[in-house]
């Protein structure tokens, strides 16, 4: 998951350099944003043992 | 009720064109050298701001992972990901900079990025903060100046949100205004070169670390890709 992760980031710089329109743009953004969010939240496993 | 399409587009020349329904307002470029010098700034602050996650990014992999044999964790990872993800913020705001084709609105949509990433990084790295924010907890991996690798994140996060907050503030006062030389230009482009090598290195690199599975393991021990194609000793 890790790899297809950055893979998406490396498209979304790719879709930045060579891609004029900026949905485009965008949507490449939010799908590497969404997956790396999707990550985060697979590790973390349990819930903090603190009190605020 | 019709609709009026209005937009704005940063021709070759530095004129700005909008174009608000059927009537097209021609915007000088910047002819005061103070705002010339503030957009020279804009973008050179841009490029610095790319320059500084290249360095974080390599001397993490380079020097920590590689040079003294630290495996990064899965948190670890993430956080990397987040300074590239803020780092395209820039790479949008230079990359259509250089291309004649920056518009007001587009300055915002690159620090829309960057602002997005940097929140993203910074809810990780503080929750690997908390993590290890027990008395006598000794944290994970080495440590910088007496703080360890993803304390120095949330810091270069919130750096970024700072960053972008100045730049806001100010409108379009800094709306970056490419380089006139032929050698400032090149300049830019291999600092997005080297940004585009920083993110394929980190790809290998955690292939290597996670090898054929789908995640990385908690702690990680061994570069997993070379247990399984029977490399390692």
């Amino acid at each position: 998951m890790d790899t297809i992760v950055f893979a998406l980031i490396l498209i979304s710089a790719l879709l930045i350099i060579f891609v004029k329109k900026r949905w485009v743009v965008v949507l490449g953004y939010s799908i590497a944003f969404v997956a790396t969010a999707a990550l985060f939240a697979h590790h973390v496993t349990s819930t903090l043992d603190l009190s605020f | 009720m019709s609709e009026i399409h209005v937009s704005a587009l940063q021709t070759e020349d530095a004129t700005t064109t909008v174009v608000v329904g059927d009537t097209r307002i021609v915007v000088p470029p910047p002819t005061k050298p103070h705002h010339i010098l503030l957009g020279k700034l804009g973008f050179w602050a841009q490029i610095g701001f790319m320059l500084a996650y290249i360095g974080v990014l390599s001397g993490a992999m380079f020097y920590f992972q590689f040079g003294l044999g630290e495996y990064p964790c899965p948190l670890c990872i993430t956080q990397r990901m987040g300074m590239m993800l803020s780092s395209l913020g820039a790479l949008y705001v230079v990359v259509n900079s250089l291309r004649g084709r920056l518009s007001p609105s587009g300055f915002m949509t690159g620090l829309g990025f960057a602002i997005l990433g940097a929140l993203l990084g910074a809810v990780m790295s503080i929750r690997q903060i908390l993590l290890h924010i027990m008395p006598g907890d000794p944290g994970y991996g080495g440590a910088v100046l007496g703080l360890h690798l993803y304390t120095w994140a949330l810091v270069s996060f919130v750096v970024v949100l700072v960053f972008a907050g100045v730049l806001l503030t100010f409108g379009t006062e800094f709306l970056p205004v490419r380089p006139s030389s032929t050698f400032g230009r090149v300049v830019a482009w291999v600092v997005i070169g080297i940004f585009l090598f920083t993110v394929v290195a980190n790809l290998v690199a955690v292939f290597a670390l996670e090898g054929f599975n789908w995640y990385l393991p908690d702690d990680p021990t061994s570069y997993e890709l070379f247990n399984q194609l029977g490399w390692s000793k």
